[in-house]
C-alpha cells in the first residue's frame, strides 16, 4: 500500500537514508532501556521516534536529546524493528544545525572538536577547549572545569604547542566527508 | 484462405450473446454484435437472449446444438468466475465436450466499465467476441482424466495435531501411518505442566490419545523414523521411511527400566530441556509410547551391563540396523510442529552467560510435577526458590533480526507460567515485560484478567538489557517503564525469556522432499491462506498443526481434525479426478532428446512436476497428476516444446490476431492471470469503474504462460500498448508462476525498448482480485500514454521494430498449432520477409564482388 504522509517533518525523515524506517517503530523501549546517556536526556529515543511520528519537529529538533547520544550504538543494535537510531540521531542534529535550532553548547562542543582535527589532524585540547568556551560563552562550564584543568596542565596532560600529525591536511578529506553526511 | 481451413475442418460455431436483462443491452447494443458474429469464420448460428443464463436461455443453447449439430459454442455475457461452468454443463446436456466453449466477457470488460462510450464499448463486444471465436475454433475436446486412490494415509509428524489426525483417519476406517523422528510420540504438549485458559494438566489430557494411536488397529505407528524420499502424486504416493535402530527391540522390551538402572552413564535430558540427567538407555518420559528404551549410541560406552539386566528377555541388540521402510499411500499430512527458539544471540539477555536466565519452557520443566526437581520450582544457581521473578516476552518474535512474525501463544504461556507459579508460590513476586499482551482466543482476555487480579505485574517496556549481580547472581533488568514514560531498574532473583516458535528443524529439507513450499522462516505454505489453510499447492497434500506456522493447542487439533477431513475426502474416492488443463511435451522438439542439456522446464516448475535428465537424451515429461496447469514451463521452453491443453500457443495467438485485427494502434492489449488480476479486471466491472474502451483483455491461467512472443507478437501486430498482470508476489496462485513472468518480462523489457518501443507501452502489473479500481486506473493511463504518443509515433515505432520482431518470432511459427491457428497470409509475411532478406543479403554481396572486381 503507498504510503500517505500528511505531516511535513515526519515526511522530511522518512525521506532521509536514516529515517525511512521511523515508521517501524513499535514504542518497545528497548533503546530507552538500553541508553547509557538517558538520566541526561529530557525524553530519551523512545519518545523521540514517537514525536518525530507526530511531527513535533520544534520539540524534538530542540532538544537536548540528540546532542547527548554519545553514538555507542547500544539501541541500534537492540533495536528488534532494525531503526538504525544512533545514525537518525546524526540526521536530527543536521536538521537543528540547518534550522538554527541548534543552541545547546554541545553544538559548540562538536564544532570546536572538528576543527582542531580538521587543523591539527589530532586533538589540541588547549586550542579546542578555548574555541568550546569562546564559542559557547559557558562562562559557568569554564568556572566548573577550571580545577581539574589546571591540574592537568600542571601534570602536563594539556599540551602548550600543538602536536600535530606528519600531514594534518590529510584528515581534511575525511573531515569533509563527515560533513556531507 | 482462412474460411476456405474453416470450411475444411467444417466447424458448425453458435454464438449467444445476453443482454443480461439491461446490464449489457443499455450500453452494448446486442443486435450489432449479433450481425458481426455471423460474419465471423465457422460460426453457423448467432443469436440474442434476454437472460442466457436462464432455463430458456439454456434451452436454447442445447436445442441448437441438437438441431443444428453446432460442435462449439461461445456465450457473449459474463465473467469466466460467474458462468462457464452453467454454460460447460449446458454442453454436457447437449452431448457436447464441456471443453468446446468459450466465454466472452462483454458484462464485466464493456457495457459495466464503459457506459458512456456505448459505441466504442458495443466495438469491444464485437471484438471480444472475435476473440472468442477465434479460439474456440482450435479448442479440443478434454477429458478429466482419473487416477487411482491407494486408501491409505501417511501423517509426519506424532504431536498433537498429528495424533488428532491419526485417531480421525482411524476412526473413518482409514489405514494411517503415523511417523514421529523422537522415539515416543506426543510432541511439544507433553513437555508442558498444564494448558492455557483451563489449567488442565496437559500430559493427563493428552496421554490417553497417545494410548489410543499404540492401540488402534488402523494406525500403524513407526517412531523414531524420518521421511527420506517421496514420489508420486495425489492418490499414488510411493514413501520411504528410514527407521533409526534403537538397538532394543520393541515386541521383546516390556519398559520394566532395569537396564536404566545398570547403565552408568548419564546425559543431560532433551525431554528435560537439559535440566536433569538421563541414561544412556532411556525412555525420554514415563508417559512415552511405544513404552519402549532406546540406546543413545552416541553417549553409549557399550559395557553392556544393560544386556545383562535384560537377561533372558534378550530385548538389546547392539547389531540393529537402520531399516527402510516402503510405503504407498494416497495423501499425505505434514504435521511436523515447531521448535523453541534459542535466545543466545540476544546477548544483551545474558542467556547462557547468566545461570538464572531461562527459557519458559525450563520454567515449564521446572514447576512440573513429573520434572526434574519433581515440581520444586528453584533457580538453577542455588537450587533455591527465587523470590521474584521477572518475565520477558517477545524474545526473538516480532524482532525482524531473528523472526519477525509474532509467534502467537507466548503471551498465553508466559501468563499461565506466572499463573501456576503464583498458586503454587503465593510469595513469589511476578513481573511480565511486555510489548503487547494478545489475547484473542476464547476466554484468553478472561485468564489475562485473572493474572492481574492474582497480582501478577504487567510492565509495559521490552527490556533493553540485564545485568548479573556477581554475588547474588541476581539480575537486574534494565526496561522503559512506558506507563511512568521513564526508564525503570528491576532486580529479580531469576529471569524468564519467553522465545520465539520457530519452524522445526528439517522443515525445509521435508519440505524439498515433498515439493511442498516453506517460507522464508520455514513455515509450511498453505495453498490460499483463506480459503484453502490446510491445503498445501501441491495435491494430495496437507498441514495440521505448527508446521504451519505457530499455533496453540486448540488451534492445533481443530487443524488436525481439518487435515483428516481434506484428506479423507481423496480416500473416500476409488479414483480421483484431475482437471486436464495441464502442460505435455512434444518429445521430438525437446532438447533434452537430442542430447542437448536443458533444465528450463524443471526449474519453472513450483511443483516437482517435470522429470528432466538434462543431456541423457530423454525428452523431459510431465507428470500430468501432478501438474496443476500453470504453463509456466510452456512459456519457459525455449524450444516451444511444450503445450498447455486449452491454453495452446495457437489458440493464444489466434486471439491476439482476432483483438488486434483493426487499428491496433488504438488499443490496448493485457493478458491476465485467471484468478488475482482477472477477477481484478472482473471486480472493476462489478464496480462499475469506468476507463476507456480501447481495452482489450486475453484471459491465461498465470502471468507465468505468458510467452515473450505473445508480447512480441503484439507488438509486430501493431498493438497500441501491452500488459501483462499477474498477482502480487506472495498471493500468486501458482506459487511463483507470476515471479516467473516478471524475470521474463523485465528481460523483454529492455528488449523491446532497445528495438524502438517506448517504455510505457509494455508494463508488468500486480492486481489482486479485490483492486478493481486499481486496475481501472492502470487501464486509464495505459490508454493515456496510447493517446498520447497517438497512432502515428506508435505506427513509426512498430514498423521499426518490426523486422526485428518478425525475425524472432519466427521460432514461434514452427510451433505446435501454431501455423494452424495464424492465418496463411501471415505466414507468408514471415516466409515472405526471410526471403526478401535472403535477397538483399546476395544483392548486397553482389555489390560487394562487383567493387572489389
Amino acid at each position: 500500500m503507498s504510503r500517505v504522509v500528511t505531516n511535513p517533518f515526519l515526511e522530511e525523515v522518512l525521506n532521509d537514508m536514516n529515517g525511512d524506517q521511523v515508521l517501524q517503530c513499535y514504542q518497545c523501549g528497548t533503546c530507552t532501556g538500553s541508553c547509557p546517556m538517558i538520566e541526561q536526556m529530557q525524553y530519551g529515543p523512545r519518545k523521540i521516534l514517537s514525536m518525530i511520528q507526530l511531527g513535533m519537529e520544534e520539540e524534538v529538533l530542540k532538544s537536548p536529546d540528540i546532542w547527548f547520544c554519545v553514538s555507542c550504538y547500544s539501541c541500534t543494535n537492540r533495536c528488534p524493528r532494525e531503526i538504525p537510531i544512533t545514525r537518525l540521531m546524526g540526521t536530527l542534529r543536521k536538521m537543528a544545525i540547518a534550522r538554527g535550532w541548534a543552541k545547546h553548547h554541545e553544538v559548540n562542543f562538536g564544532n570546536a572538536f572538528a576543527t582542531t582535527i580538521k587543523n591539527h589532524g589530532r586533538i589540541y585540547e588547549s586550542a579546542m577547549m578555548a574555541r568550546y568556551f569562546i564559542t559557547a560563552m559557558d562562562i559557568k562550564g569554564l568556572i566548573a572545569l577550571a580545577p581539574i584543568g589546571i591540574k592537568m596542565f600542571l601534570k602536563g596532560k594539556i599540551p602548550l604547542l600543538p602536536d600535530n600529525i606528519k600531514k594534518p591536511k590529510s584528515m581534511q578529506p575525511l573531515c569533509e566527508i563527515q560533513e556531507k553526511e | 484462405m482462412e474460411k476456405q481451413n474453416d470450411q475444411q475442418k467444417n466447424l458448425r460455431i453458435g454464438v449467444y450473446i445476453c443482454h443480461c436483462g439491461s446490464n449489457i443491452a443499455s450500453v452494448v447494443t446486442p443486435s450489432e454484435v449479433v450481425e458481426y458474429a455471423q460474419t465471423l469464420p465457422g460460426v453457423v448460428v448467432a443469436k440474442e437472449h434476454h437472460y442466457m443464463c436462464s432455463d430458456p436461455g439454456q434451452s436454447l443453447i442445447i436445442n441448437d446444438i441438437k438441431e443444428l449439430g453446432l460442435d462449439r459454442v461461445v456465450v457473449g455475457a459474463c465473467s469466466v468466475a460467474m458462468h462457464e461452468p452453467t454454460f460447460q454443463a449446458c454442453l454436457a446436456e447437449a452431448g457436447l465436450n464441456p471443453f468446446m466453449f468459450q466465454m466472452a466477457n462483454i458484462r464485466e470488460h464493456a457495457s459495466w466499465v464503459h457506459s458512456h462510450e456505448k459505441e466504442a464499448a458495443t466495438e469491444k463486444a464485437k471484438d471480444i467476441v472475435a476473440s472468442s471465436v477465434a479460439k474456440v475454433r482450435h479448442v479440443l475436446p478434454l477429458e478429466r482424466f482419473k487416477v487411482p486412490v491407494t486408501k491409505r494415509a501417511l501423517i509426519i509428524g506424532g504431536g498433537i495435531a498429528g495424533i488428532t489426525a491419526a485417531l480421525d483417519l482411524a476412526d473413518m476406517e482409514i489405514d494411517t501411518y503415523l511417523v514421529e523422528k523422537s522415539p515416543t510420540i506426543g510432541g511439544k504438549m507433553s513437555q508442558l505442566d498444564k494448558t492455557f485458559p483451563t489449567m488442565d494438566c496437559s500430559i493427563c489430557i493428552e496421554a490417553p490419545k497417545m494410548v489410543d494411536v499404540s492401540k488402534n488397529k488402523n494406525i500403524h505407528l513407526i517412531t523414531y523414523a524420518e521421511v527420506k524420499e517421496v514420489n508420486g502424486y495425489i492418490g499414488n504416493f510411493q514413501v520411504k521411511v528410514e527407521r533409526k535402530p534403537r538397538f532394543v527391540l520393541p515386541d521383546l522390551c516390556t519398559g520394566c527400566g532395569l537396564c536404566e538402572e545398570v547403565c552408568p552413564v548419564s546425559v543431560p535430558n532433551e525431554f528435560e530441556e537439559g535440566l536433569g540427567p538421563r541414561k544412556a538407555i532411556y525412555v525420554p518420559m514415563a508417559q512415552a509410547v511405544p513404552s519402549v528404551y532406546t540406546i543413545d549410541r552416541d553417549a553409549c560406552i557399550e559395557c553392556y551391563k544393560c544386556v545383562e539386566a535384560c537377561g533372558d528377555l534378550q530385548a538389546i541388540n547392539f547389531a540393529e540396523e537402520p531399516e527402510e521402510i516402503n510405503l504407498d499411500v494416497g495423501t499425505i499430512i505434514v504435521a511436523t510442529g515447531y521448535d523453541t527458539w534459542d535466545p543466545s544471540p540476544i546477548e544483551e539477555y545474558g542467556f547462557n552467560r547468566f545461570e538464572n536466565v531461562t527459557t519458559m519452557m525450563e520454567i515449564e520443566r521446572l514447576h512440573c510435577a513429573g520434572g526434574p526437581t519433581l515440581g520444586d520450582f528453584v533457580r538453577p544457581s542455588d537450587s533455591k526458590l527465587p523470590k521474584s521473578l521477572g518475565l520477558i516476552q517477545c524474545v526473538g518474535s516480532r524482532d525482524k533480526r531473528y523472526n519477525e512474525y509474532c509467534s502467537g501463544f507466548c503471551c498465553m504461556y508466559t501468563i499461565k507460567n506466572a499463573m501456576i507459579l503464583k498458586w503454587l508460590y503465593p510469595e513469589i513476586d511476578i513481573t511480565i515485560f511486555r510489548i503487547d499482551i494478545r489475547a484473542p482466543g476464547k476466554t484468553y482476555e478472561e485468564f489475562y484478567e485473572r493474572a492481574r487480579d492474582a497480582g501478577i505485574h504487567f510492565v509495559q517496556g521490552r527490556p533493553g538489557e540485564i545485568r548479573e549481580d556477581p554475588i547474588t547472581k541476581n539480575l537486574i533488568v534494565r526496561a522503559d517503564n512506558l506507563s511512568l514514560g521513564k526508564p525503570m531498574e528491576y532486580e529479580f532473583e531469576m529471569v524468564g525469556l519467553a522465545t520465539a516458535a520457530v519452524a522445526s528443524e528439517g522443515a525445509i529439507e521435508l519440505g524439498r522432499t515433498l515439493t511442498v513450499s516453506n517460507d522464508t522462516h520455514g513455515w509450511f505454505i498453505e495453498s490460499h491462506p483463506k480459503l484453502k489453510p490446510i491445503d498445501t499447492a501441491t495435491e494430495g497434500i496437507y498441514l495440521a498443526g505448527s508446521a504451519q506456522g505457530p499455533k496453540d493447542i486448540p488451534q492445533s487439533v481443530g487443524q488436525g481434525s481439518a487435515a483428516a477431513g481434506r484428506a479423507a475426502r481423496v480416500l473416500s474416492h476409488d479414483q480421483w479426478e484431475i482437471d486436464p488443463i495441464v502442460a505435455y511435451v512434444h518429445e521430438e522438439r525437446c532438447l533434452n532428446a537430442s542430447g542437448g542439456k536443458c533444465d528450463k522446464c524443471l526449474q519453472a516448475c513450483p511443483y516437482g512436476a517435470v522429470i528432466c535428465k538434462p543431456g541423457s537424451g530423454e525428452a523431459s515429461f510431465i507428470v500430468s497428476a501432478k501438474c496443476q496447469g500453470c504453463g509456466t514451463c510452456v512459456a519457459e521452453c525455449p524450444n516451444n516444446a511444450i503445450t498447455q491443453h486449452h491454453f495452446t500457443d495457437g489458440q493464444i495467438l489466434a486471439q491476439v490476431h482476432a483483438l488486434l485485427d483493426e487499428k491496433p494502434e488504438e488499443k490496448v492489449l493485457a493478458y491476465t492471470c485467471r484468478w488475482c488480476s482477472g477477477m481484478g479486471a472482473d471486480n472493476a466491472g462489478v464496480s462499475h469503474f469506468e476507463y476507456p474502451a480501447n481495452t482489450r483483455n486475453i484471459l491465461v491461467m498465470c502471468a507465468g504462460r505468458v510467452d515473450s512472443d505473445f508480447v512480441m507478437e503484439s507488438f509486430r501486430m501493431g498493438a497500441g500498448s501491452v500488459l501483462v498482470s499477474g498477482c502480487h508476489p506472495q498471493d500468486c496462485h501458482y506459487i511463483d508462476g507470476r515471479n516467473h513472468a516478471e524475470d521474463r518480462m523485465q528481460k523483454l523489457h529492455t528488449q523491446l525498448e532497445k528495438m524502438g518501443i517506448s517504455p510505457d507501452r509494455f508494463r508488468l502489473e500486480s492486481v489482486s482480485a479485490t483492486e478493481g479500481a486499481k486496475w481501472a486506473t492502470i487501464m486509464k493511463e495505459m490508454s493515456e500514454t496510447v493517446k498520447n504518443l497517438g497512432p502515428e509515433k506508435i505506427k513509426i515505432e512498430n514498423e521499426k521494430a518490426r523486422p526485428q520482431l518478425t525475425k524472432k518470432l519466427k521460432r514461434m511459427v514452427d510451433a505446435p498449432g501454431v501455423s494452424d491457428a495464424i492465418s496463411a497470409d501471415e505466414l507468408i509475411i514471415f516466409k515472405g520477409e526471410e526471403q526478401l532478406k535472403e535477397k538483399k543479403l546476395s544483392s548486397e554481396k553482389d555489390i560487394v564482388k562487383e567493387v572489389e572486381k
